[in-house]
C-alpha cells in the first residue's frame, strides 16, 4: 500500500458546498488518507450554512460529514493563521480548494496571504506540492483568465467545476457523483472506472437508465 | 455547436431563443457535435436543426455568415471545444464555425465562447486570455448553486439565463440572486 497521506481540502466562498461535502466524505473513509485538515473561509461558513440549511456558528466538519471524526482537524482561517498548515515543516501532500472562489484565486495567485487558506496554498505552491483548484464562476473576465495563467504557471491546477454531459446523467446526484469522482482520481484517489470513457461508451453511461428524455 | 460535451445546453438555447420573434437563428453543428447531440440530449441532428431558422453544414464556407458584410448581431458557440478555442485564437479556423468567429471578431461583434472542459492546461488558459483580450466573452458552463437547482433541467436553464444576459436577450426563466435570505433553517417566519 502506498504511504498514507494528510491531504488539505479549503472551502472559500464561492457556491458548491455539497461538492466539498462529497470530496471530505470519501477523503474521510479512503484508507489511503489518514488525515484531513478542513479549512472553511469566514463567508464560505455563511454559504454553507445557506446551502446546508445549518446555522452559521454550526462546526463545518459535522454540517460537511453529518458527524465529526477523528480523521479530520477543522482550522479557522482566519484565526488559526500560524496553524501548522502555515508551515512548509508540516508536511501534507497538497490542497484542494472546493470551491474556490476567484477572489481567493487571485489572493493565492499574487501571494496575498491574508488567511491559512491563502497561506497554506502559498506554502503548497513554494514546497512543489499538489494544489486544484476549483473554481466557480462565470463568465470569466481579463482579471480572472490572468490569474489562472499564472497561478497554472506556478504549478497549480486550475479545476473548474464544469460537469459532463457525455455519461448522459439522469439526476444532480449523478452529476455531482461523476464531478466528486473525477477529481478524487485527478488526485490519484482512483475510487471508480465508471465514468471512464471507452470504445464501447463507459459503465456509468450504459448502465444508467438511459439516454435523457426528448425534448418533445 | 462544436464536439465538446455539453449538447444540452446548445439545444436548449435554441430551444428559448425560438420563442423570441425578433430573434433569427443560424445554426452550424460541427461533425462531432453531431454525435454528441444524438448521444446526449436522445435528439436526432435533424430535430435539432428544426429549433433554428437557417441551417449551414460545417463546411459551407460560402455560406452567408462567412462574411462580414452579412450582418449578424452575436455569435454564440455552446458547448465550445478546445480545438475550436484554439483554432479562433490563432485565426487558423476549421471550417465555417472557426470562420464565422472570425468574422465576429473583425467586425467587433459579440462571440461568446462556452468552453466545456476542466482541468484546463496551459494552452487553454493562454488561449482563453488571449481572445478576453480581443473582447470574446469566456463563459464556461459552471453551474451556480446559490439558486439552489434540484435538477438537472435547472442546471442547464441557468446557463442559457447567462448566455441569454450577455446577448441583452430576455431570459424568462431566470432564477437571480436576490442577496442572502434572511430565513433559516429553524427560525421561523417573522410573524410580523
Amino acid at each position: 500500500m502506498p504511504e498514507q497521506r494528510r491531504i488539505t481540502l479549503a472551502v472559500t466562498e464561492a457556491g458548491g458546498t455539497r461538492l466539498a461535502a462529497g470530496v471530505l466524505r470519501r477523503l474521510v473513509s479512503d484508507e489511503r488518507v489518514n488525515h484531513v485538515d478542513l479549512m472553511v473561509s469566514a463567508n464560505g461558513r455563511k454559504l454553507l450554512a445557506y446551502e446546508q440549511g445549518v446555522a452559521e456558528d454550526a462546526d463545518p466538519v459535522r454540517v460537511l460529514l453529518g458527524a465529526g471524526s477523528d480523521k479530520v482537524s477543522y482550522w479557522d482561517p482566519e484565526a488559526d493563521m500560524a496553524g501548522p498548515p502555515s508551515s512548509g515543516s508540516y508536511r501534507s501532500w497538497g490542497m484542494v480548494v472546493l470551491p474556490c472562489a476567484l477572489g481567493a484565486a487571485a489572493r493565492i495567485a499574487q501571494g496575498v496571504a491574508n488567511t491559512l487558506i491563502e497561506r497554506h496554498a502559498d506554502v503548497c505552491l513554494k514546497e512543489r506540492r499538489s494544489l486544484v483548484l476549483c473554481v466557480r464562476e462565470t463568465p470569466w473576465n481579463l482579471i480572472h483568465l490572468r490569474n489562472m495563467v499564472q497561478l497554472t504557471e506556478a504549478g497549480a491546477v486550475v479545476y473548474p467545476m464544469i460537469p459532463t454531459y457525455y455519461n448522459v446523467p439522469q439526476s444532480l446526484e449523478q452529476m455531482d457523483d461523476e464531478f466528486v469522482m473525477r477529481l478524487l482520481g485527478f488526485i490519484g484517489l482512483d475510487q471508480t472506472d465508471r465514468y471512464e470513457w471507452g470504445s464501447g461508451g463507459s459503465a456509468a453511461l450504459n448502465d444508467g437508465a438511459g439516454r435523457s428524455q426528448p425534448v418533445p | 455547436m462544436s464536439g465538446a460535451t455539453g449538447a444540452p445546453l446548445g439545444v436548449r438555447l435554441l430551444e428559448v431563443l425560438r420563442e423570441q420573434d425578433d430573434v433569427e437563428t443560424h445554426l452550424v453543428m460541427s461533425r462531432w457535435a453531431r454525435s454528441t447531440i444524438e448521444l446526449e440530449t436522445g435528439l436526432s441532428v435533424r430535430q435539432v436543426a428544426k429549433l433554428a431558422d437557417v441551417v449551414h453544414a460545417p463546411g459551407d464556407q460560402s455560406a452567408a455568415i462567412s462574411s462580414g458584410s452579412f450582418r449578424t448581431d452575436a455569435m454564440v458557440v455552446v458547448p465550445c471545444s478546445m480545438k475550436t478555442l484554439a483554432g479562433i485564437r490563432t485565426g487558423f479556423p476549421d471550417g465555417l464555425p472557426g470562420r464565422a468567429a472570425d468574422v465576429c471578431l473583425k467586425e467587433r461583434r459579440l462571440l461568446v465562447l462556452v468552453p466545456r472542459e476542466t482541468p484546463l492546461n496551459e494552452v487553454h488558459l493562454e488561449n482563453m486570455l488571449a481572445l478576453c483580450r480581443m473582447g470574446v466573452t469566456i463563459l464556461p458552463p459552471v453551474p451556480a448553486f446559490y439558486n439552489q437547482p434540484t435538477s438537472l433541467a435547472d442546471v442547464v436553464e441557468h446557463i442559457v439565463t447567462r448566455i441569454l444576459d450577455q446577448l441583452g436577450l430576455p431570459a424568462p426563466h431566470a432564477r437571480r440572486w436576490t442577496g442572502l435570505p434572511t430565513r433559516r433553517a429553524g427560525v421561523q417566519d417573522d410573524p410580523g
